[in-house]
């Protein structure tokens, strides 16, 4: 039998306190009440919230049915305050959204990961896009950038996938080429965009000006900043891809026209009427540097570029095949 | 015909013959592998499927019983989704939590026509709605921020028809 361990009667002082047990002692003595919710918590809590998305990785998942065979809800952590209450509704497992993902197409892709965040995180996964890459693989149509050997690594995978859909998936090679030949697409979306990057080549008897864009700095809210530190993480970042915000405005024209030096500055003006002989196009793009340079040239027009005869204008985005292997197109370095 | 007995997940039991309980790669594999003879009045335990989606289940191997065995799943092929026959396209109208549970159940009990036809039916019917639609049609909650629904649409631009 065990005997109850005894306290030792020597008499020794009084025992060390801690803050920690001083602030946790239900006696007072002329001190203020601890508070119940302590500003660690708080803070650490406001992390949690912050990192939730990111935590998913890590959270254990439920993707059961109970014995009533009524589907479990997936994240065992899902009462992090969101910054709108969520509606009323199923909240199915990881698992169903991968087997459905793979009978979901290209083009609907992007309607299946808005459905919900699992149905996201599945998009987000390596093997949504090699399940994807592989369900339409047509070796003839890709060139060697793209073929399987090329598609090992992690980093950019979904981008590869993309471009590579984009030369051999029959619906996107269609739309592609109605963008090709469908002619003008009103360049009045890159209104307030910067150009990075400008280039020019003669083409036949024709002059094709390349004017880069960047759209926009915004980081979506599922990449995780620091976790991209890491080199393995950044490795294995699927998501890769450093055109992303940037698009091509391709002009061609009958003649060269000088243009003077705009990169670096905003486009804030944009104008596409009907040439003299009504043939052709006239794109007048007007660039500002008003927001680099506020304080010197507070609304100045830095640069007015008239191109006409316009034959031909396109807005190539990063998926667009001409974006990736048109060979004519010169490099254009970025800011 | 010899007949084996499944038991739900909530307990209840139904009587089925082997053959059709057979197009179960999962019953097919734990008759074989733990050598439970067909004669015997085993009861064949699936803890992960109710009675009610059991019942779906057998309605749809009785009805499908005479089929040729699909074919290999190729991951390599572009799957169809508009091959569904009418029977399964009425089999098909229940409400979205059965479909849910039906691709779980077809998923855990190995059944790869009735996986195939459940998948492609809610595939196609989340092709062309909008977020919000697909949200409505399936009764699924809305985990996203708007801030968030809009850069997950920004992102996806690359597959969007213009």
């Amino acid at each position: 039998m065990i005997k109850p361990r005894r306290e030792s009667k020597k008499y020794r002082g009084p025992p060390d306190v801690t803050v920690y047990d001083f602030a946790n002692s239900k006696v007072v003595n002329n001190r203020l009440k601890k508070p119940s919710t302590s500003v660690t918590y708080v803070v650490k809590k406001e992390l949690e919230v912050k990192d939730n998305w990111d935590d998913d990785d890590d959270n254990e998942t439920e993707s059961t049915v109970n014995n009533n065979g009524n589907i479990r809800r997936r994240k065992k952590q899902q009462n992090a305050v969101r910054e709108q209450p969520s509606e009323d509704g199923n909240d199915y497992p990881f698992d169903v959204w991968f087997i459905i993902s793979n009978y979901i197409a290209p083009e609907d892709v992007g309607r299946f990961a808005a459905i919900c965040k699992t149905s996201l995180e599945v998009v987000l996964s390596v093997q949504f896009w090699i399940a994807l890459y592989k369900r339409y693989y047509k070796k003839e149509c890709l060139p060697e950038t793209y073929q399987p050997n090329c598609l090992l690594r992690y980093f950019g995978l979904r981008t590869s996938v993309i471009k590579a859909l984009y030369l051999m998936y029959p619906p996107f090679i269609a739309r592609t080429y109605q963008i090709g030949t469908g002619g003008i697409t009103h360049p009045d979306i890159l209104k307030g965009k910067k150009c990075v990057g400008l280039s020019f080549r003669k083409q036949g008897k024709k002059f094709c000006y390349y004017f880069k864009f960047k759209l926009n700095n915004s980081v979506p809210f599922y990449r995780n900043e620091m976790k991209q530190q890491n080199i393995i993480e950044l490795l294995n970042d699927i998501q890769a891809n450093p055109d992303e915000d940037n698009c091509i405005l391709k002009v061609t024209c009958e003649e060269r026209i000088a243009i003077p030096p705009i990169v670096g500055q905003t486009l804030i003006y944009v104008s596409l009427t009907l040439s003299r002989g009504f043939c052709h196009h006239r794109l007048q793009l007007t660039f500002s540097s008003k927001i680099e340079f506020f304080s010197s040239r507070n609304g100045t027009i830095d640069g007015d570029v008239v191109i006409d005869p316009v034959s031909k204008i396109m807005i190539l985005n990063w998926w667009h095949p001409l974006y990736i292997t048109d060979k004519t197109i010169p490099y254009l370095g970025t800011e | 015909m010899p007949q084996i007995k499944l038991q739900s997940s909530d307990g209840e039991t139904f009587a089925v013959d082997v053959e059709i309980a057979k197009c179960s790669v999962t019953i097919k594999t734990m008759l074989e592998d733990l050598g439970m003879d067909e004669e015997e009045e085993e009861v064949v335990p699936l803890p992960n499927v109710n009675s009610a989606i059991l019942k779906k289940v057998i309605q749809w191997a009785t009805y499908h019983k005479d089929d040729p065995p699909p074919p290999e799943d190729d991951e390599n092929k572009e799957k169809r989704t508009d091959d569904i026959s009418s029977w399964d396209a009425d089999f098909l109208k229940v409400d979205q939590g059965t479909l849910f549970e039906l691709i779980l159940a077809a998923n855990y009990l190995d059944i790869k026509g009735l996986l195939d036809v459940t998948c492609k039916t809610v595939a196609n019917m989340i092709k062309g709605k909008a977020p919000e639609e697909i949200r409505k049609t399936f009764n699924i909650k809305n985990d996203f921020t708007a801030s968030e629904e809009e850069q997950v649409r920004k992102e996806n631009e690359w597959c969007e028809e213009k």
